[in-house]
């Protein structure tokens, strides 16, 4: 059976509803152990989702996630035990409140990155964990709170109604399964592909116009919500909640389902979580050496199986929702087509600039690489911007994307004042960029790549995207034609399902560019786009910059390639050691006495 | 008067333990420098250096072998935990692989330590002074085990200071904290410069590890991680990376810590220090003496 077949049949409903079906029988063939131990799974399987959120998708590392678990189940049991709450509001108080603090922590959290991050998150661990030690008068301290209501014990009510355990499984299989679904409808959405992205590099999503700290927010509030969900439901199986069940051992439980089940799927933290419930409790030597086995897998699972479960498996989770088959939208492709056709050609090139920089200064700590720069850019023309190596060009660019905080002067962007905004609010307005050696997600295919350049065109809402609804789908099938077109343009559908990493270097910049494109940005900036390209990926280079143009785009364009430079700008501004030398068409720039000496560094020899 | 000695007091103890925190800061700084790597490990290579000196006193060992033979053992594992925990996850463009790995390696000893001398506390005895043992200065009563440890500690970090500062291998170690590929083609042997900042990283949380637990008079398998943290708030005090700033941060944190226990709550001096560290990170992770990293495109 090939890996697509085997596809095919996952994802068929059929499938789904039997799969479903078949774990709703459980109760009846098991013994009331091993429902708790699937109970278990379930409760696991959130948590596995919930750092796979977090760590897998948006690269925030999380060594104290026990923490979100123990607020949950806290929340939920002393409502419920203190004030009678029924279980569905409990929940929902429980995942509500976790919520926030998720909001809370993601201030302080998003600030900081790796290392420091984890060891933030490492005493965020330890503090809940002290804090539910010491203010014994609501957590029961040391001595735990027990007498919560169970169904192993037979005093849980759910509306009203006595519920066993088998019930109990029943309720918590319905909210995993519920759950999972729209975990899955997230990550294949826009929303869920700027979490990777994000994890990739702040710098090249916020250069697509993704917010890197709204990112954060998201997903550690979701991620403490989830996790808030599996303490509650972990609070009410047990009946009895102390905080040794919260320690950092758990924390790094969960971060061991995470990781052995590969970050970044769907299926493998389900794996994962499956192989931490079921294997320690067949197995009686594990159980005594379990703490042992569980470092020694986090030592190992990184060099051994680095994408977990789901990588040996081969199993990857698509990014973005196909439901060509359901939503035959009428050929959405040639009416985009059409709608852009109509703004064309030279009528757009006009004297009116679009993006004006005056008297720009950057000093790097006493080294000034910009020293009063000023030009204009012009609708509909391309701009070519060379200079000698170190000369400023990048950081020009690095300015006007907001990368780098400018030390004086402005840049001002159609009416808009744009000098020291966020990169991510510029390249909203419209200003895209790319990089000198490609910022894409290697991990990511090349459709999902250039998905994410659309980023800053979709409209849904969260919610609308986890529930998927209708408007939402209709969106994404919008952008996946519109996807198609610019890969037949640029020559990648043959590598459309392709992960970018391992495309040849020359493909992942034409990527970059075709991403940069479905932007539809307004400005272009290209940073030595045709740097390292063989002779026919330049002329697809070409091409596609003819294309932009043709769009009415500006477009900037950094490059020491001169044959391809002089093929497609019509005006080009020379910079020498941070000071702008010369500006005007090529035909000046080749006899410029001051252009000959900055290249060749005397200039009688010309 | 009293209320006065009670604060001196406070703030000596202080100064003692956060004179520890100062060394283990210094051991997360060293690896830093040669490869930007902290051992999410150093807790338990703290807590197990002093089991192991424990248990071969235990055996009937004088002072005078356990140490020596603790410290061994404990380079050996720093070593260890260079070659299989980082060298081969530092090509990885991510960090998450060598800080769950060295975690990973740090919770092994943890669960080792408790498989071997169980997981109850055991006393740890006192190091050439008895606990009852005091000196009088300016009328406060200072205990002679902690005098001992803050001078000790602050001996070796003016030892740490001195070679890397003035010997060819603290230069060299500088070297590779530059660039080591550079350091490289100077001919410096990186690999080795690195392997070796492990090795020094791992005695130094040994020594930390047996000036803490006199102090402590108990210790648990589980006692490494908690002064771990307690340590890297203290490096992030500072400023990661400086030597100046592992010193200010270390001692500044065991301060506030004291003066929190014995003003406030003795169950909130913790807390106040995940506290300062997540406040820190948030304001200024680059702490007081850190130089800002400028981030290249």
């Amino acid at each position: 059976m090939t890996s697509s077949t085997f596809k095919r049949i996952s994802n068929s409903g059929f499938t789904k509803l039997a799969l479903f079906l078949l774990f709703a029988l459980v109760p009846f063939f098991f013994a009331v152990n091993d429902v708790q131990l699937f109970i278990f799974w379930g409760i696991n399987i959130l948590l596995a989702q919930s750092i796979n959120l977090l760590s897998g998708f948006a690269g925030q590392i999380s060594l104290g996630h026990a923490a979100f678990y123990a607020i949950g189940a806290y929340t939920s049991a002393i409502f419920m035990t203190k004030f009678g709450l029924s279980l569905v509001v409990t929940i929902l108080l429980a995942a509500l409140l976790n919520g926030l603090v998720g909001y809370l922590l993601s201030f302080p959290a998003g600030r900081v990155k790796e290392f420091y991050l984890a060891m933030m998150t490492l005493g965020f661990g330890f503090i809940v964990q002290e804090v539910a030690k010491e203010w014994s008068s609501v957590t029961g301290g040391v001595m735990g709170l027990s007498g919560i209501p169970s169904p192993q014990l037979g005093t849980f009510t759910l509306l009203g109604i006595p519920m066993g355990l088998a019930y109990y499984y029943w309720v918590v299989l319905v909210i995993v399964v519920f759950f999972l679904w729209m975990f899955k409808n997230f990550v294949q959405s826009y929303i869920g592909r700027s979490f990777l992205a994000v994890h990739r590099s702040e710098l090249s999503a916020a250069s697509i116009g993704i917010s890197p700290q709204f990112v954060k927010q998201l997903a550690y509030t979701v991620s403490a919500l989830m996790a808030g969900v599996a303490g509650a439901l972990y609070a009410h199986l047990m009946g009895y909640i102390g905080t040794n069940s919260f320690g950092m051992m758990q924390s790094i439980e969960i971060l061991v389902m995470g990781i052995l089940g590969g970050f970044g799927t769907i299926i493998g933290p389900i794996l994962g979580a499956g192989f931490l419930t079921f294997i320690p409790n067949k197995l009686q030597f594990i159980q005594e050496y379990q703490l042992m086995i569980y470092s020694l897998l986090l030592v190992v699972s990184f060099l051994i199986i680095p994408q977990g479960f789901a990588g040996v498996l081969k199993l990857r989770t698509s990014l973005y929702k196909n439901l060509k088959s359901k939503e035959k939208s009428p050929s959405p492709a040639t009416t985009v087509v059409a709608k852009r056709e109509i703004n064309d050609l030279d009528a757009n090139r006009s004297h009116q600039p679009i993006l004006t920089t005056t008297n720009v200064i950057k000093d790097f700590s006493g080294l000034r690489a910009l020293n009063g720069i000023s030009f204009n850019l012009y609708r509909g023309e391309i701009l070519g911007l060379i200079g000698p190596n170190g000369s400023g060009k990048s950081t020009l660019v690095n300015l006007i994307s907001g990368i780098y905080p400018i030390t004086s002067g402005a840049i001002s962007f159609e009416d808009d004042d744009i000098t020291n905004k966020q990169s991510h609010l510029i390249a909203t307005k419209g200003i895209i960029r790319t990089f000198q050696d490609p910022h894409n997600v290697a991990n990511m295919t090349v459709r999902e790549n250039l998905l994410l350049g659309n980023h800053r065109l979709y409209q849904s809402g969260i919610l609308s995207c986890t529930l998927n609804l209708k408007r939402s789908i209709a969106e994404e099938q919008e952008m996946l034609a519109k996807v198609d077109q610019i890969m037949v343009l640029s020559e990648l559908a043959q590598y459309a399902d392709d992960q970018v990493g391992n495309l040849p270097y020359g493909i992942q910049r034409i990527v970059e560019v075709a991403r940069a494109i479905l932007a539809e940005p307004k400005i272009l900036l290209l940073d030595e786009p045709a740097a390292g390209l063989s002779e026919t990926e330049l002329k697809l280079l070409i091409q596609l910059i003819r294309y932009v143009k043709s769009k009415g785009i500006p477009v900037v364009l950094i490059d020491h390639h001169m044959d391809f430079v002089s093929s497609l700008v019509d005006r080009v501004v020379v910079l020498d050691s941070g000071e702008e030398i010369y500006t005007g068409d090529m035909k000046g720039m080749k006899q410029n006495k001051q252009v000959i000496e900055a290249y060749l560094g005397v200039a009688k020899h010309a | 008067m009293s209320s006065l000695q009670f604060a001196l007091e406070l703030i000596f103890t202080g100064l003692c333990v956060g004179a520890v925190y100062s060394l283990i800061a210094h051991g997360f700084n060293i690896t830093f420098w040669t490869t930007k790597v902290v051992n999410f490990g150093h807790g338990p290579f703290i807590m197990f250096c002093s089991m192991l000196v424990l248990s071969f006193l235990m055996k009937g060992l004088p002072w005078i072998v356990s140490i020596p033979l603790g410290f061994s053992i404990i380079i050996l594992l720093g070593y260890i935990l260079e070659r299989f925990s980082i060298r081969p996850l530092l090509k990885y463009p991510t960090s998450m692989g060598w800080i769950v790995s060295t975690l990973g390696l740090g919770l092994f000893l943890q669960a080792l330590a408790s498989k071997i001398w169980g997981a109850q506390a055991l006393a740890f005895p006192p190091f050439i002074f008895q606990a009852t043992d005091y000196v009088s200065i300016f009328g406060i009563q200072l205990s002679a085990q902690y005098l001992l440890v803050l001078v000790m500690a602050l001996v070796i970090m003016l030892l740490m200071e001195v070679i890397i500062n003035k010997t060819i291998w603290g230069k060299a170690m500088k070297a590779v904290a530059f660039d080591p590929n550079f350091a490289r083609v100077m001919g410096i042997k990186s690999k080795m410069v690195m392997t070796l900042s492990f090795m020094i990283s791992a005695l130094l949380a040994g020594v930390a590890g047996i000036l803490i637990a006199p102090i402590y008079g108990t210790i648990t398998p589980e006692f490494g991680m908690n002064i771990m943290v307690l340590g890297f708030v203290a490096a992030v005090l500072g400023g990661i990376g400086s030597s100046k700033g592992a010193l200010f941060g270390g001692l500044m944190l065991g301060v506030i810590e004291k003066l929190v226990g014995g003003y406030i709550s003795t169950s909130a001096e913790h807390g106040v220090a995940f506290l300062i560290l997540i406040i820190i990170l948030a304001l200024k992770p680059d702490g007081f003496f850190g130089v800002k990293v400028v981030q290249k495109v």
